[in-house]
Order: C-alpha cells, then sequence, then structure tokens
C-alpha cells in the first residue's frame, strides 16, 4: 500500500532504516550510519500521489581530500535529480516532482559519492571500504500549496498606513547579521530571537531548521570569549556555528555560569524560532549568503517542513546594473520574497543601515502578505 | 478546596518572589501595573531568564504568542494563572 510521506533515521539509538537500506552503507553507529564506497542505495515503498515532494536529507559532507570536494548525487528510480557539493557538514532539502516516484512498486532512490572517500573512522573498524557521507536522517513529504509562479516585482502603496512598529513586529530574523534587528530596534520593538543578533552561515541555518536546533542547550558546545581581558563576550556554537552578542562584559560575570546560562538561553530561544515556524507566526528574515536561487529556495523549503505556509524575505543588495529595484520587492513563489537594499551597512558599523530602505521592504512585504493571506 | 488559582493576589505574591530573585532585588518593590519601563535592567536578555524562571516555578510553557503579549506583571499573573486553569481541566 503507498505511504503518503516517510521519514528515515539512520542510527542504531531509534533508527528505523534497516528494512528500507539496500547496498552501500556502513553498520549503524549511535545517531548515523555512512554510505559506503561510490553507491548507496534505499528502496522506499511505493509514495501516494502528490504533486511535487521534498526531500530533505540530514547528512554530513566528508571533508575535501586535497582541491577535491565531496559531491553527492541523488537518483531517483533511475532518473537524476540533483547534485550537491559541499566543504563539510550541511543538510540537503530538495523538490522531488510527484512524477519520478511510484504509487505502485518500491521507490529506489540512489545516492552516488562522486569523490573519494575519507579514511574508515575508528567506529568503523572492520569496514574494507573507505566511507563517506555520514546520515542521520532522511524524510519524503508532499509539498501542500506549491505553485510555482514566475518571479514578479511586488506593487507598494498597498494597503493603508500601518505603525512601523507593527510592520517591525511581524518579521524575525534568520540571522547574518544584526541589521533586521537594529531595524527593528529603530522601529521600537524588541522582539526575542535566536538569531536576531547571530551569525550563522547557510550551511550551519539549514542543519539547525533540519535537527530543530536540537541539543542547542548542550553547554559542552557553547563557549564565550572576548577579544580583550574584561571585554565584550562573544558566544561561539560548535555544533551550529552561532556567533553571537552576548551584551555581557567578561569583567562583570562569572564565565563559567554566564555560559551555563548562555545555553540555557539558546535552549529556550530555539524553542520559540520552533513555535514561530509552526505556527507561520512570523515573516522570516534572511540577508546575504544564499547566492543561488536554488539554495535560497531549499532554506525556504526547510522552513515549509515546519509549515507548509512558512514565509521567507530574503534581502540582499540591489546589482549595480539594476540600481532601480532598491526598495522593491520580488516575489519568487509562494511565501518566497527578494528585497532590494541600496547597500547594507559597514561592517565595522552596523547601526549605518539604510533604515528607510528596509522600512520600505518589510512594508511591503507586510501589505501583500496581508492582502494574500 | 480554596486553591491558588482562585487568589490572584497570593499569586502575585509568589511572581513578585519570582521578579525579586531574578533581579537578585530581596526589596523590590512590585506593583502589578509595572511594566518593563519602570524596573531597571528589564532589558530582553532578563525578560528571558524572568520567563524560564517562571516556567520552571510554575511549571507551566508559555507559547511565543503568551510571551510577546507580556507586558507588566499583571499580565505575567493573568497568563500564569490562565494557562494553570486551563491545565487543571
Amino acid at each position: 500500500m503507498a505511504v503518503n510521506k516517510i521519514s528515515l533515521k539512520f542510527g542504531w539509538l531509534g533508527g528505523n532504516c534497516s528494512d528500507y537500506i539496500q547496498s552501500g552503507w556502513s553498520k549503524a553507529e549511535q545517531v548515523l550510519r555512512r554510505s559506503q564506497g561510490n553507491v548507496s542505495a534505499i528502496a522506499l515503498p511505493p509514495i501516494g500521489a502528490s504533486k511535487w515532494y521534498l526531500l530533505t536529507c540530514d547528512v554530513t559532507f566528508p571533508k575535501p581530500l586535497g582541491s577535491e570536494r565531496p559531491e553527492l548525487g541523488i537518483s531517483i528510480n533511475g532518473i537524476e535529480i540533483d547534485r550537491f557539493s559541499s566543504g563539510s557538514g550541511t543538510s540537503v532539502a530538495i523538490i522531488v516532482p510527484g512524477a519520478a516516484l511510484s504509487a505502485e512498486s518500491t521507490n529506489l532512490i540512489v545516492f552516488r559519492n562522486y569523490i573519494a572517500c575519507e579514511p574508515t573512522p575508528a567506529t568503523c573498524q572492520g569496514s574494507d571500504e573507505n566511507l563517506g557521507f555520514a546520515w542521520q536522517s532522511l524524510a519524503l513529504s508532499p509539498i501542500v500549496n506549491s505553485e510555482f509562479v514566475k518571479p514578479g516585482l511586488l506593487p507598494e502603496q498597498l494597503g493603508e498606513d500601518v505603525l512601523a512598529a507593527e510592520i517591525a513586529t511581524a518579521f524575525q530574523s534568520l540571522g547574518q547579521n544584526c541589521e533586521c534587528g537594529l531595524f527593528q530596534r529603530r522601529c521600537d520593538v524588541e522582539p526575542l530571537g535566536l538569531l536576531r543578533w547571530a551569525y550563522i552561515k547557510p550551511p550551519e541555518l539549514l542543519r539547525g531548521l533540519t535537527r530543530r536546533f536540537e541539543g542547542i542547550s548542550d553547554v559542552s558546545a557553547l563557549s564565550l570569549r572576548s577579544d580583550s581581558p574584561g571585554g565584550h563576550l562573544t558566544g561561539y556554537h560548535d555544533v551550529y556555528g552561532l556567533e553571537y552578542h552576548t551584551y555581557l562584559m567578561e569583567s562583570d560575570v562569572d564565565v563559567t555560569r554566564a555560559t551555563q546560562k548562555e545555553s540555557d538561553r539558546l535552549g529556550f530561544l530555539a524553542r520559540m524560532l520552533i513555535e514561530q515556524l509552526e505556527a507561520d507566526e512570523k515573516i522570516f528574515v534572511r540577508s546575504k549568503g544564499f547566492s543561488a536561487m536554488r539554495e535560497l529556495r531549499r532554506l525556504h523549503l526547510a522552513m515549509r517542513v515546519y509549515n507548509p505556509t512558512a514565509r521567507l524575505l530574503y534581502v540582499d543588495e540591489a546589482p549595480s546594473d539594476a540600481r532601480e529595484l532598491i526598495g522593491r520587492v520580488e516575489w519568487l513563489a509562494p511565501g518566497l520574497y527578494k528585497g532590494y537594499l541600496d547597500r547594507f551597512a559597514p561592517e565595522e558599523n552596523a547601526y549605518e543601515f539604510s533604515f528607510d530602505v528596509w522600512l520600505r521592504i518589510c512594508k511591503t512585504v507586510f501589505h501583500f502578505d496581508r492582502s494574500v493571506s | 478546596m480554596e486553591t491558588l488559582m482562585d487568589r490572584p493576589s497570593e499569586l502575585f505574591d509568589e511572581v513578585a518572589e519570582v521578579v525579586r530573585e531574578v533581579f537578585a532585588q530581596d526589596d523590590m518593590i512590585l506593583a502589578p501595573e509595572m511594566t518593563a519601563d519602570d524596573i531597571l535592567g528589564w532589558d530582553s536578555f532578563k525578560h528571558i531568564e524572568l520567563i524560564m524562571a517562571v516556567e520552571a516555578k510554575f511549571m507551566i510553557k508559555l507559547s511565543t504568542r503568551e510571551i510577546d503579549r507580556l507586558n507588566s506583571i499583571q499580565d505575567l499573573v493573568s497568563t500564569i494563572r490562565s494557562k494553570r486553569l486551563r491545565n487543571s481541566l
């Protein structure tokens, strides 16, 4: 019988993949299983009909060997769907056309490791083949409300005048720098947010979303460090690559106690972020870091795992040959917007951000979002 | 039997105790209508600490919407009260 969606975990701790994996896999470790050799296969049961599916994989790429970057290819029932390349540590989210899946027979997913693998780790002694990607989970689920539309600019001046504070409250930052948070502060609102004052790279953001930031409050993953003795402490999270302002001075606090407190705070804020994603309470904002549309769509899809109507505004600088886009917003897909700034704030002073353009962009998205929801 | 949920003033006292602990001020005088603007040092960091302390003390979990609506001590008391009432049903 066809299933509607499927979710696999690869480790022996709570794992359920042994009925599905075929050739090319190592023995299960606690929370993962590694692909072995150059081809690893999974046989999934028949999948019910839907126009589009989302395939998400929590998979860590091996470290590059010399100049060669590991590449992961994915094909379904003999059709090559996508190919990924990464330095190390990423999550994968791709759209799979329903036509590529079978509702009547087994679906064979093949993962191809194009580049030589890293040496066998001690945890898998006895393997005589090289190991590749470390897999934690894989999920395939239907995408709701997915219409792929032609991008277009959103109209401005939609709706009545609304207080800047109300507009700013509707948004939540997904990291990169503090401009979105400072924009909200200038609008007199101080929403709580895990990533409001944090820098996080795209792969780590995807990893966090895929893993629901599980284990973020583990104190051993966090360190607080200052540039100068007694100075401002910055938080560094090893697992999710967060780098954020603590607004604490090393000279004022006991760093060990502060680290514990900060870990608890991260756990609390991650819970809030997940709730906001699940309830689709906010329009999430990300600036920089996602150069290709495909990567941006992956982020949006990772959000839509939480809620099929999750909304994302990506903010970038208007290209030099299209300055007319400054302050405008493109509608890329349902719930996915791109806003164009005249400039980002200088790195040495985030307070010099382009407030008026930020407000114009957020106002446009706010009104448009209201008009369609 | 009368319970804490039926006596808002007692609940206020308990919340006030948590606030004093979080701000480490035993002699802090609190009133229901007080907001973050009235209490020195009540910034977004302290706000999180306070919510976490309230959740631990009253064994409840506040949703993001409930947290967003908290503007005063009275809001906090009312939210805890309604949350506990709902949990007891």
